[in-house]
């Protein structure tokens, strides 16, 4: 299946987080924060941190450890 | 009275449904993940265990046959209520549920401590390294350090060697004397657990120091070296033992912090563990709650490990059927033999457990004034500092309110005890039972979207 990541196309597969799939990619940064503009990337990857945080489908805040990548999906990632 | 709601499906929760099912009841098993099993038997789409698969599949097969069983996997409850003996849980995926029999097993999560540079990309929860690695073979790097305290430190280090990352080193913070012995007091199966590891550990010669902790990570964007320091019984570095290594990675855990924030949105009683000072759901010997038909089982109700969870599980679905009027005291008894005896066994050796693995104080002595204490605020120690000395904070939730610690995403999921144990440091108290219980009060358990609040409001 395809999703976009940044607004490029790229073949993914199915059943993955979309975290584990970015790390896999070695995209360990996932965003920047809000104050000090620094790196954040997964810290609990089981949904509680709340560090992992990207724009999924135009919704902001998504859990990257915890949503399930589908055909289609259109993720933002800043770094 | 009606279908009983398990929130939960891990050990705790899969044992409980089997049990119900098993007196004729049914019942509903809500889970956020996409799978059940919980942490523990985390797996991905073709479940695996390197061991202990056995007892996972038991339990997943005979869920699966029965069709008084329903499971609702990938589905969040982002808000609960209790009022006159009914509980309401609010889904993310638009409905709600409600029953007045219900089930509380929502686990628990990695208890964190910070030190500078433990927001860098690279650095994780000893659970999260797990959890990635089960869930999908990702790995949190190539060359890692494994840091903190507890047993939990050993299976999280043996699975990743075995995936394949160099391991250079595990961590001990407390000074454990005759490690292994201490694992097997409790049965054999565990002394069999351990040898295991250290048998993995020692053919990939990986040092396991105790005494030892991360106290900085450094990198330009993400970690590639890390400061570790021996440290006295106390958790306070030792001066001048201060080591530089380089890797890319590393998994940290201080134990877990049982997961509340639903039991206290359904006003359950709590009390506080005499050892660690965690939160934990007050339950009796059937493990029902200071709520009539609402019961808790597994590491909410205290960390104890998986044993413990099948156990509370069963012994709360039993208790469950009888008082849905599904089987009688007498079935119950029977069914019960010796559950009661094991509980309390593996409660006192979970106990001896945190006594040895507690975190000690002399951890605030890695932190230094620019070190982030509140991840989603990115509250610095300094700031912390600045609204109890300055602004004259002198209680948690007033630090709180000043500082915005604990306001962001996670609502103090990982901050809650930091902030609670600094703020009481610097005033040279201890943090109140019901500071330590304020942590746990998010009503909005998740965030969700305006529609679905929308959707749910009508």
């Amino acid at each position: 299946m395809k999703i976009y990541l940044n607004g490029v196309e790229i073949e993914a597969t199915e059943n993955e987080s979309v975290g584990t799939f970015l790390l896999k990619r070695r995209q360990q940064v996932l965003r920047k924060t809000r104050f000090q503009d620094q790196p954040r990337g997964m810290f609990c990857g089981i949904g509680v941190c709340f560090d992992c945080v990207v724009t999924i489908d135009g919704v902001t805040n998504q859990r990257a450890c915890i949503t399930q990548l589908r055909s289609g999906m259109r993720i933002e990632v800043t770094s | 009275m009606s279908r009983t709601i398990i929130i939960g499906g891990g050990p705790a929760g899969m044992s409980a449904a089997v049990e119900i099912a098993r007196s004729g009841g049914d019942a509903l098993i809500i889970d956020s993940n996409p799978r059940l099993g919980g942490q523990y038997w985390r797996h991905g789409e073709n479940a695996q265990f390197s061991h202990d698969g056995a007892r996972f599949f038991a339990l997943q097969d005979e869920i699966d046959r029965e069709p008084k069983i329903e499971v609702r996997a990938g589905t969040q409850v982002w808000r609960a209520a209790h009022l006159d003996g009914v509980s309401s849980l609010w889904l993310n995926d638009g409905t709600a549920v409600t029953s007045d029999s219900l089930l509380i097993a929502t686990g628990a999560y990695d208890r964190s401590l910070p030190f500078p540079g433990w927001d860098l990309p690279g650095s994780m929860t000893a659970g999260g390294a797990q959890a990635i690695l089960k869930a999908s073979g990702a790995l949190l790097g190539r060359s890692v350090f494994i840091a903190g305290t507890g047993p939990f430190l050993l299976p999280v280090a043996a699975l990743l060697v075995e995936a394949g990352v160099k391991v250079l080193g595990v961590l001990e913070a407390n000074r454990v004397n005759g490690w292994l012995n201490h694992l097997g007091a409790v049965d054999l199966s565990k002394m069999k657990d351990a040898a295991r590891y250290f048998k993995v550990l020692a053919g990939a010669k990986v040092p396991i120091r105790m005494g030892y902790a991360i106290i900085e990570a450094r990198g330009n964007g993400h970690i590639e070296e890390v400061v570790i320091a021996k440290v006295d019984r106390n958790f306070a570095v030792k001066p001048g033992t201060m080591e530089v290594h380089k890797c890319d990675a590393i998994a940290t855990g201080w134990g877990f912090t049982p997961d509340l924030t639903i039991a206290h949105s359904l006003g359950v009683s709590t009390d506080v563990h005499p050892i660690d000072r965690s939160v934990i759901i007050h339950v009796d010997a059937f493990q029902e709650t200071s709520q009539r038909g609402v019961f808790a089982a597994g590491e909410s109700t205290g960390v104890g490990g998986v044993d413990l969870a099948l156990i509370e599980g069963r012994v709360a679905g039993i208790a469950i059927a009888v008082q849905r009027g599904l089987i009688t005291t007498i079935d119950a008894k029977k069914r019960s033999v010796g559950l009661a005896q094991e509980r309390s066994k593996i409660r006192k050796f979970a106990d001896a457990l945190l006594s040895v693995y507690k975190i000690r104080e002399g951890w605030r002595s890695w932190i230094n004034p620019q070190t982030i204490l509140c991840r989603c605020e990115e509250v610095t120690f300094h700031q912390l500092r600045n609204v109890i000395h300055d602004l004259g904070a002198n209680d948690v939730r007033t630090a709180k309110l000043l500082s915005r610690s604990g306001m962001g995403l996670c609502q103090g999921r990982v901050c809650g005890r930091i902030v609670a144990d600094v703020v009481a440091g610097e005033i040279g108290i201890q943090a109140t039972d019901d500071e330590l219980r304020g942590i746990h009060n998010r009503p909005i358990a998740h965030p969700i979207s305006l529609q679905t609040l929308a959707d749910q409001g009508n």
